[in-house]
């Protein structure tokens, strides 16, 4: 009788443990993909930026020296983090700002609006190769249609690939292509607004631009926020169309850090610096996007939530 | 203040016409109800009033101002929307005041009119709250306090209680009233609720399909429909209806027979007609005023299906012999059970009659109906 009992408690103590873990053995492709994939690798650069890790041969500790020569030693570390922060500084207002306006554009009910929202995506599904051999073409200093168009206004072009003042500019050109996605958040953020607000407004004569300021943003502002953190991070990341397009040139000057970083592991070999110059990247990303986000409290809106200060009011 | 009319009045969306031909001449400083099922035109009628809804054609009145191809804000109007439209993202204060400081009114003015707005609606101490932190008739009043503050010539109310639980659906219900012989101004409610209709308007257009079915006092659309989709949308429980023959009497009185009714029923019109048509006619008699009698005075005898005691009153569901179900209400404590036969009479004073295209014929009404309904008119034109 006694053994029974026991018998049965165990039984039930593992359905119950079986139970706890069936949530887990479902997400457990995404756990291990994570761990995997992305903790692993973050874990173990984090550990390469305290050695010299050349690719192949002897590997040392030299604690913060890959940091120290970064920062004091290389003056391309200087460079090319301020060539990105001069692309963020055009590339993420641009971004958000055009988004904003070809959403709210494609929000109005016009004929023709399901077509011009698939052309404005289009670009954002092109593969990153074909996107730059198309810009490439645009660009051509002789050829390209850009400055043919330029010259039917009068106006002659700029070597934009060649002229170091121009170059930066172009990638900014050719980067914000891809703002449909940017668009396609913003505008289904618009969607969920509803229309009766617009309708009170338009009745107590709030005329169109004050819409747009009052309503539109602050109801849009959670979309807002996250779109101007993506394109932080993107504009860090920038590496594909600067590559292709320039190369980093002319004169290095859209030699932008996530390049910098490419050529540190992979034409210099050099994997143990070129994690501390990741883990930098890491680090500057974070630290952008932890102020976005804490001065968000000021201009971003949720529904069901409320300001601290005005929560003391009451 | 002003006056509303409106002049055959067409709107559609596409090939689906939504209104047809609306004519409409509403007084200044009138309580008007827009009645009708879901999917009459109500609420696209109101809508284009405001401006909301281009229309397809005719034209809008305000006063002496054709206000048909202004824009909104033009209008002199104020909207009061059915789910509030507040802004979300505002206090209360900001909700009041955002469109009077963008039309450039001065800031000593705002402020007055927002206080002297939250004072009549009691919701001075809410200011800086935001929507969020109010109940749903709290949003209501911040709603109506916004159509308030911009001091219209005409008050659009878009079932604006239909969001508010039964109790308070009551009280929000008085306090527009008040507020409406506070502020003297023309409004325009729709409703679904026909008990909100008859109680708040001084008058009601009950609408059907697009389409004005009858336009008048809450008791003149009781007592006086004036065709057969009036009859029986105002009322609850809904008039029971028959199919009857009809045939002239006199000048003044058709004699009401069908083969399943003992003997027939005088009903006495209030004005000659001259053809009755004879066949094909509808019957109408109001629950309340069937009577449950001895089968020797009956017009038709039946079985009770089903007994709903209220309290004040006892809803009786009858099978009459016929197949067809009728509704009796009465007393509270009727001792009437279910599966009892009963013996109905309908008396001919109580009777509406509707020819074959379902328009009702004019029918005498006793002298006390007749005065309740004169006086409701002359209340409704008194306002103007």
């Amino acid at each position: 009788m006694t053994t029974l009992v026991v018998q049965d408690e165990v039984a039930e103590e593992r359905h119950r443990f079986i139970e706890k873990l069936t949530p887990y053995l479902f997400i457990s492709p995404w756990i291990l993909g994570f761990l995997f994939f992305t903790l692993g690798p973050l874990i173990f650069s984090f550990i390469m930026s305290f050695y010299d890790w050349p690719v192949v041969g002897e590997r040392t500790f030299v604690g913060l020296q890959n940091y120290q020569v970064m920062l004091t030693e290389d003056p391309l570390f200087w460079d090319s983090l301020w060539i990105t922060v001069k692309f963020g500084l055009f590339f993420v207002p641009f971004n958000v700002i055009l988004g904003l306006l070809l959403a709210v554009l494609l929000n109005q009910k016009v004929i023709g609006t399901g077509f011009f929202r698939t052309i404005f995506y289009l670009p954002s599904v092109i593969s990153g190769v074909a996107l730059v051999t198309i810009w490439a073409w645009i660009y051509s200093h002789e050829y390209g249609i850009l400055n043919f168009l330029l010259g039917l206004a009068g106006i002659e072009g700029p070597n934009w690939l060649g002229d170091p003042n121009w170059s930066l500019l172009a990638i900014v050109i050719a980067s914000l292509w891809g703002l449909g996605g940017t668009m396609l958040i913003l505008l289904t953020g618009l969607q969920s607004i509803p229309k009766e607000l617009y309708e009170a407004a338009k009745i107590s004569g709030v005329p169109a631009w004050a819409r747009l300021v009052y309503i539109t943003i602050p109801m849009l502002s959670p979309m807002l926020l996250f779109t101007v953190i993506t394109s932080i991070i993107s504009a860090f990341q920038q590496l594909t169309i600067a590559l292709l397009l320039t190369g980093g040139g002319p004169l290095e000057s859209t030699y932008f850090f996530a390049m910098y970083i490419y050529d540190n592991a992979f034409k210099y070999f050099e994997m143990g610096f070129a994690a501390a110059n990741s883990w930098v990247m890491f680090l500057i990303i974070l630290a952008l996007s932890m102020m976005v986000l804490k001065s968000s409290s000021a201009w971003v809106y949720y529904e069901g939530e409320m300001k601290k200060t005005e929560a003391n009011d009451d | 203040m002003a006056g509303v009319n409106i002049k055959q009045l067409y709107k559609s969306f596409g090939t689906t016409q939504v209104l047809t031909g609306i004519d409409l001449d509403i007084r200044d400083g009138e309580f008007v109800s827009f009645l009708g099922p879901s999917g009459c035109g109500k609420t696209t009628l109101l809508r284009s009033i405001a401006g909301l809804e281009d229309v397809s054609g005719g034209s809008v009145w305000l006063g002496e101002r054709n206000i048909t191809q202004l824009p909104p804000a033009k209008r002199d109007i104020a909207m009061v929307f059915q789910n509030y439209a507040l802004y979300p993202h505002m206090n209360v204060y900001k909700n009041l005041s955002f469109g009077l400081s963008l039309n450039g009114v001065p800031k000593a003015e705002i402020e007055e009119r927002v206080q002297t707005a939250a004072r009549i609606l009691q919701i001075s101490d809410l200011l800086k709250r935001r929507p969020k932190q109010l109940s749903g008739g709290q949003r209501q009043r911040v709603a109506i306090g916004r159509a308030i503050v911009r001091d219209p010539k005409l008050f659009l109310l878009d079932e604006p209680l239909s969001n508010l639980d039964a109790g308070l659906r009551v009280s929000m219900r008085v306090e527009l009233a008040n507020l409406h012989r506070r502020l003297g101004a023309t409004m325009i409610y729709v409703t679904h609720d026909q008990v909100e209709a008859m109680t708040l308007s001084s008058r009601v257009v009950v609408l059907s399909k697009g389409v004005v079915a009858q336009f008048g006092t809450p008791l003149e659309l009781f007592y006086a429909p004036q065709n057969l989709f009036v009859a029986g949308f105002i009322g609850s429980p809904k008039m029971n209806m028959m199919k009857v023959n009809a045939s002239a009497i006199n000048e003044m009185s058709i004699a009401l027979t069908s083969e399943s009714m003992s003997g027939s029923i005088p009903f006495q019109l209030s004005a000659p007609v001259q053809h009755i048509p004879g066949q094909l006619h509808t019957f109408g008699i109001r629950p309340e005023n069937v009577e449950l009698v001895e089968e020797a005075e009956a017009h038709m005898s039946g079985n009770v299906e089903l007994v709903e005691r209220l309290g004040t009153e006892s809803q009786v569901h009858v099978r009459l012999d016929t197949g067809q179900g009728l509704t009796v209400v009465t007393r509270g404590t009727h001792p009437v059970n279910m599966g009892d036969r009963v013996h109905l009479k309908f008396p001919a004073e109580h009777c509406h009659l509707f020819n074959p295209e379902g328009e009702a014929y004019p029918r005498q009404l006793d002298g006390e109906t007749r005065s309740l309904i004169e006086r409701q008119e002359t209340a409704a034109l008194c306002i103007a």
